[in-house]
């Protein structure tokens, strides 16, 4: 039985990604770094396996912010496009994320639930019967 | 009578803004570049006149895309931290975007509309009681040469 391989990459072209496999899970996430960083109501992310993240070509640059646990989050990002990428957590070294429109094809990813919606702006549209969590819930 | 005044920047510091006056409206646009630019469902930013947005500090990066009009959009962010903060039609120079996050409080943002979105994908849900456009809506489209 064969896994899944995603490509994805940044807009410009210059940084290719490959993914293993179905994520951990999914989600748009809202708080404040990933607002302030994508220039959204949320990130959209999905979690694999740190082992199943590949870049393929080019060299992203990457900027630290600092998760909740007081560790740091290593983000990323196209140094050409701003795009970002692949999300790096020190507290959690098993896993990493990948922004979902990274991806070329994404439409394998469906179920998304919604994660510091403690943080969410006061001009956000989250729908009425999406999974909600007010920080990160457990995984697994 | 004082207009409002809004500072802003990116995450790192190292690029600061400052917005005077009132948008003229606020959107989220899930247009495909906007989506994988951003990293995220859509962009959400205001529009402005291009004289109530002035950089303050820092020399951030641009990134240049092709809108549908087949005019260039200039979209501003800081090479540091990644942190997208601007964006210019050329196509629309009656206004310029910022980034909602890019301000330091954005509360006395309000009603939002979204825009381009038949191009929303499966992990994408648009709220049933949303304003939504399929593209950019008339009533913000100052045409090149005859409104400006």
């Amino acid at each position: 039985m064969s896994k899944r391989i995603s490509k994805g990459g940044c807009h410009c072209g210059r940084i290719r990604i490959e993914v293993i496999g179905e994520p951990i899970a999914s989600v748009h996430c809202h708080c404040s770094d990933c607002q302030k960083i994508t220039g959204a109501a949320a990130e959209a992310a999905a979690l694999f396996p740190v082992e199943n993240i590949k870049v393929t070509k080019g060299e992203p640059k990457s900027y630290p912010t600092q998760g909740e646990s007081g560790e740091s989050l290593h983000r990323y990002f196209c140094g050409n496009c701003s795009t970002p990428l692949i999300g790096k957590p020190d507290a959690m070294p098993d896993i990493a994320s990948i922004t979902i429109p990274s991806l070329d094809d994404s439409s394998f990813i469906t179920e998304i639930g919604h994660i510091y919606t403690d943080h969410a702006a006061s001009w956000t549209d989250i729908p009425k019967d999406a999974q909600k969590f007010p920080k990160m819930p457990p995984l697994g | 009578m004082s207009s409002r005044f809004t500072k802003g920047g990116c995450h790192c510091g190292n690029v600061r803004i400052e917005v005077t006056g009132e948008p003229i409206a606020a959107m989220h646009c899930h247009c495909v570049d906007c989506q994988k630019i951003t990293g995220a469902a859509a962009v959400a930013v205001a529009l402005f006149p291009p004289a109530n947005v002035n950089m303050t500090k820092g020399a951030p990066d641009t990134y240049t895309t092709l809108g549908e009009s087949g005019e260039k959009i200039h979209r501003t962010f800081c090479g540091v931290c990644g942190s997208l903060i601007m964006g210019k039609p050329e196509a629309m120079p009656g206004f310029v975007t910022v980034m909602l996050p890019a301000l330091d409080d954005s509360s006395f943002i309000r009603k939002m509309v979204h825009i381009y979105t038949d191009h929303i994908k499966s992990w994408t849900v648009i709220p049933k009681d949303a304003q939504q456009f399929r593209k950019m809506p008339l009533w913000v489209k100052p045409v090149k040469g005859r409104d400006t």
